[in-house]
């Protein structure tokens, strides 16, 4: 098992995990950090991607399609997280 | 050699897959985040093993950093994790959810071993290279050839900064300011980082034409100062969420604008080459103030949003000082 299929297994397992764990808790908390799991798995598929098409310069585009993803998934974060705790603090 | 390499990479995704495991399922919330940093540090040399750089220092600087504090922050709030549903329909619930998460992971299996690989779009982008003005490739396909990305990546960000703001802000007084006396150890330390990590930013956001970095490494970690500054420091009442907003909207009017003027003499968000080093660098300096401004908002946000007495400064009239 090479370097990029390992890693495309991983994706798989935590992009399952992550979204299962999303779907089944009750946790408002939980569930973002399960969303940054499944993204992270996401995120792990395309750079095997790209690391496959050319192990010593791989691929530029998906690279930078990772970046922007990590970008999106902080602002999601923490808006999710704004509202949570608005949420939160109503119901203390 | 290439033993040691393989055992490397196998100890990384038992650690991965375990540390995401703990996070997802641990009982208390901050031993979950806790573990979620660590699983985002994994993957930031996860990142680094696949020969991403770029994508390995924003992982670690936004997505083990910043998240960690954003998650840290609420989980310190209300550490114990929500009472769970009690309905008759659980177990309906868990099936279904378990099916569909397995029905998931099966496809993408199925789907993953499929593929083919391809030969990649990186010698497109080595062609192209020349025309860009810059010379470091995730530079070139971010702020040329797919600029169009960044830019609604940004706006985006703008977008949930400015949300994060209305959400929050319950109350348009301002937060009463903490009393410092003397600096803590805490204190002490952000005093000391604070010059060093201001200039490991400008440094990445200047490397970035050339080599790994960028305005996103840049932006990403200047919140990370600011954030420890308001952690260890107290209020920060020169940080008003208008003059924030006003910060995060500059870069993305400002690449609009660039894009636009474009269209004089030539297509929308197209650099021409014997100016497009000007442009990537002025619009990366403005970018990676936005990134700074818009990332604190969600921090301070969060803060306000929690918090019963203290809000976010709406106004600067309402600034305590």
């Amino acid at each position: 098992m090479s370097r990029d299929e390992l890693f495309m297994a991983v994706g798989v397992i935590l992009m399952t995990l992550g979204f299962g764990r999303l779907l089944l808790s009750s946790d408002l908390v939980r569930r973002v950090v399960a969303l940054n799991v499944a993204s992270g798995g996401v995120m792990m598929l395309l750079l095997s991607l790209a690391y496959r098409s050319d192990p010593t310069s791989p691929d530029p585009i998906p690279q930078a399609l990772v970046l922007t993803g990590i970008v999106i998934t902080v602002s999601v974060t923490g808006l999710a997280l704004v509202i949570i705790r608005r949420i939160e603090r109503q119901s203390r | 050699m290439s033993l040691m390499h393989t055992l490397f990479d196998v100890l990384l995704a038992v650690g991965l897959i375990g540390t995401a495991a703990v996070s997802m399922f641990a009982p208390q919330r901050v031993t979950s985040v806790l573990m979620f940093i660590v699983f985002g540090v994994l993957l930031a040399i996860c990142w680094a093993r696949l020969y991403a750089p770029d994508v390995a220092l924003v992982e670690a600087i936004l997505g083990a950093g910043v998240t960690g504090v954003l998650l840290l922050s609420a989980a310190l709030e209300s550490p114990r994790r929500n009472e769970p549903l009690k309905t008759k329909a659980n177990w309906v619930v868990a099936v279904l959810g378990g099916l569909s998460a397995a029905a998931l992971g099966i496809t993408l299996a199925f789907a993953v071993h499929a593929l083919q690989t391809g030969p990649g779009l990186g010698a497109d982008v080595d062609q192209a290279l020349q025309s860009t003005g810059v010379s470091h490739e995730i530079t070139a396909v971010l702020l040329n050839l797919r600029s169009y990305d960044t830019l609604l990546e940004v706006a985006v960000l703008l977008v949930a900064a400015i949300i994060a703001v209305a959400v929050s802000n319950h109350r348009s007084s301002a937060g009463s300011p903490v009393e410092l006396v003397g600096p803590t150890p805490r204190q002490a330390l952000v005093r000391i980082l604070a010059p060093v990590v201001t200039l490991i930013a400008l440094w990445l956001l200047f490397a970035g034409s050339s080599q790994p970095g960028g305005a996103f490494h840049a932006g990403a970690l200047l919140a990370g100062l600011v954030i420890m500054l308001h952690l260890g420091g107290g209020p920060l009442p020169v940080l008003s969420a208008t003059r924030l907003l006003a910060a995060a909207s500059a870069g993305v009017l400002m690449f609009i604008g660039m894009g636009a003027l474009m269209l004089v003499d030539g297509a929308w968000l197209q650099w021409p080459t014997s100016i497009s080093t000007e442009v990537i660098v002025s619009i990366e300096l403005l970018l990676t103030v936005s990134i700074c401004a818009a990332l604190v908002t969600l921090h301070l946000a969060g803060a306000a949003a929690g918090s019963s007495s203290k809000a976010m400064p709406s106004r600067d009239s309402d600034e305590p000082r």
